[in-house]
């Protein structure tokens, strides 16, 4: 082990030499690494926040659906209620007019007053 | 107003058309997929594309490949040239001779009465102006004029001339030649689609009132069919707009930010001699229905109708006319050999005629060419036969009043819950029980309309009576909008679900193998596994 250490320290010496004289940066880019990694520490949870995005995501486009399911079904009423209105106006009145006693309308409750 | 002029480029190296009984194959060059050609059959232009819409084939990018239109396909017997022409200029007009099938003679692409036929911009047969003869325009807009004359006879509306017959003569200075009608639209001074609605409803009644031919195919929508000489005539469309907090909206495409007063008062327009109402302002009306590229002839042409706009007009108007072309056409064109009408009746008709009070009432819905309506009239049974299409029923009617049947066919379309009541209450107020015989029907209804089909059994069914409807255990085209009718199978659980809101309840179930050898599926003659349903109406308890 002592042989060892002692190798490397003979080595290490010209090594940092070598390393000075053909990459005069490399401590700057150390340094930058160093901070690079701290700032990515955070976007370690990325996977996470874009699976939970993802959920958000379809869950929203599920109720998109929903919404124009609705919205269909809300516009479908203006047919229904013109449907309705014909068919009152145009069948079952003059079908029924000549049994309508117009002594009834006046027993007829008044809904408000 | 100066009118545009369409673009001429030219273009080549559209070569090699090949022909076999499934499509047409052609060579043309990269960069070609806007280019529209016309299909040509002996000579006379039947049918129009983009070379986009032909899919490269045979592994050679240069090679295109595209089946022919399913409406043509019927007629594919015998021998015949084809020719694609660029319809934008270039001399490279392509040309091949087919041989369809084994039958020997010459394709003949006619309907029964000789007159020549094309393939529409919604791939459904249909006649060409240019294919009538020469007073038939005149005789459109004739039917033009009085259908017009109706309309302000019966409204305050503001009608004009809209769709091809506003764009050929601002474009060209004539009605188009490829076109197959007439079209009209309105101006409603109402705002809120129910009031429209209400409105459109009175006008299409003032139509009938005045003995016009009226097919309703939306609460927007109405089709008006004329005939000359016995024959049809074409038919002039009218379509709703209205205004509604800056948004113009008119049948079917358009949903524009536009004024009041770029439509109204109306101008004229020459209209092959004559003058025809026209908006103030037809640049905006051609490029809300037909986009920025009105200018230029597109033959091949298709609405692309954005879902901000289709959601909303399916939404207020529905859709009354699905399928309906397509059993039309099968009735009127696909069956050339078909049996007489009466004289085959189906298994089930025979099946049903034995379980039945002799000489009781039959209300036949969905009663195609009337088969089984005439076979159970003979039997002695007054007959109501009802169905979305009068073109089956024709020979039907004239044979029932050659030979004094007690039949009285009628149209009822179950999507328009209007017609529904109006035709159940008058059946129900003859207050005697009634046989309801549907084969085939169940099987061909969209959902929405089914409910309407239970209200009617309700109805008819109250003073007695049952009603046999059969359904489908495998399904032939169970996808909706694809050009061909729908055909599926409905589970049992599903439908008896559905009635019992309307008090009808599945008494009988039975299994049946039912021969079909009419259908406008393609299926030839085939047998499809069916449940026959015997279905009666149960008073609630008080």
């Amino acid at each position: 082990m002592a042989a060892t250490a002692t190798l490397k320290a003979l080595v290490k010496t010209p090594v940092k030499r070598l390393r000075r004289a053909f990459v005069p940066e490399y401590q700057d880019l150390l340094a930058q690494v160093g901070d690079l990694q701290g700032r990515l520490g955070p976007l370690q949870d990325l996977p996470a926040e874009v699976h939970r995005l993802r959920e958000r995501l379809d869950d929203a486009q599920a109720r998109i659906r929903e919404l124009e399911d609705g919205l269909h079904e809300a516009r479908r009423l203006n047919l229904r209620i013109a449907e309705l209105t014909d068919v009152v106006t145009e069948v079952v009145l003059p079908l029924h007019d000549r049994d309508i006693d117009p002594s009834v309308f006046a027993g007829l409750p008044d809904d408000t007053r | 107003m100066a009118r545009p002029t369409g673009t001429t480029e030219e273009h080549d190296l559209l070569g090699n058309l090949t022909l076999d009984d499934t499509g047409l194959a052609f060579s043309a060059e990269a960069g070609d997929e806007d280019r529209v050609l016309d299909l040509l059959l002996d000579g006379r232009r039947i049918w129009s594309f983009r070379v986009g819409d032909a899919p490269p084939c045979d592994g050679d990018p240069g090679r295109r490949g595209l089946a022919w239109p399913r409406s043509l396909v019927p007629f594919l017997h015998g021998t015949a040239d084809f020719a694609l022409r660029p319809v934008h200029g270039g001399a490279d007009t392509v040309e091949a001779t087919g041989r369809f099938g084994t039958a020997s003679g010459r394709v003949r692409f006619v309907d029964p009465h000789g007159v020549q036929l094309i393939v529409n911009k919604w791939g459904n047969l249909g006649h060409a102006l240019a294919d009538y003869d020469t007073g038939m325009v005149d005789r459109l807009l004739d039917n033009l004029d009085e259908v017009r004359a109706v309309i302000a006879k019966h409204s305050d509306v503001d009608v004009y001339v809209t769709g091809g017959t506003l764009l050929g003569p601002y474009r060209d200075g004539r009605v188009m030649p490829n076109d197959d009608d007439a079209d009209l639209a309105y101006l409603s001074r109402h705002s809120h689609p129910v009031d429209v609605v209400l409105e459109a409803f009175r006008l299409g009644r003032a139509l009938v009132a005045e003995g016009m031919t009226v097919i309703r195919l939306s609460a927007g929508h109405v089709q008006l069919h004329f005939e000359h000489e016995g024959l049809a005539d074409g038919y002039v469309d009218v379509f709703s707009g209205w205004i509604d907090d800056g948004w113009w909206y008119q049948v079917f495409p358009v949903r524009q930010r536009v004024r009041r007063e770029q439509l109204v008062p109306v101008d004229t327009i020459d209209v092959q001699g004559r003058p025809e109402p026209t908006c103030r302002e037809p640049e905006v009306m051609l490029d809300a229905i037909y986009g920025p590229g009105w200018a230029t002839p597109d033959p091949a042409f298709r609405f692309q109708l954005p879902p901000a706009t289709g959601a909303r007009m399916y939404g207020w108007l529905s859709d009354q006319n699905m399928d309906r072309e397509t059993w039309q056409d099968h009735y009127r064109y696909g069956a050339p050999t078909a049996p007489a009408p009466g004289s085959r009746p189906s298994d089930y008709a025979r099946w049903v005629a034995g379980r039945i009070p002799q000489d009781g009432p039959v209300l036949d819905l969905g009663a195609g060419r009337g088969d089984d309506t005439l076979w159970f009239a003979g039997r002695g049974h007054r007959v109501d036969a009802l169905d979305y299409v009068d073109t089956g029923m024709a020979g039907a009617l004239r044979t029932a009043e050659a030979c004094g049947l007690p039949v009285r066919f009628r149209v009822l379309n179950l999507n328009d819950v209007r017609r529904v009541l109006v035709a159940g209450a008058e059946i129900a107020a003859r207050r005697e029980p009634v046989t309801v015989f549907a084969r085939g029907l169940l099987g061909s209804l969209v959902d929405v309309a089914r409910p309407r089909l239970w209200r009617l059994l309700a109805m008819v069914l109250r003073t007695g009576g049952q009603a046999h409807l059969d359904v489908p255990r495998e399904s032939w085209k169970p996808e909706p909008g694809t050009g061909e009718p729908l055909h599926r199978a409905v589970p049992l659980d599903v439908l008896a679900a559905e009635m019992a809101p309307f008090g009808l309840r599945v008494d009988e179930t039975h299994e049946a193998e039912e021969p079909h050898d009419d259908t406008p599926w393609g299926t030839g003659p085939r047998v499809l596994p069916t449940t026959r349903m015997v279905i009666t109406w149960q008073r609630r308890p008080r």
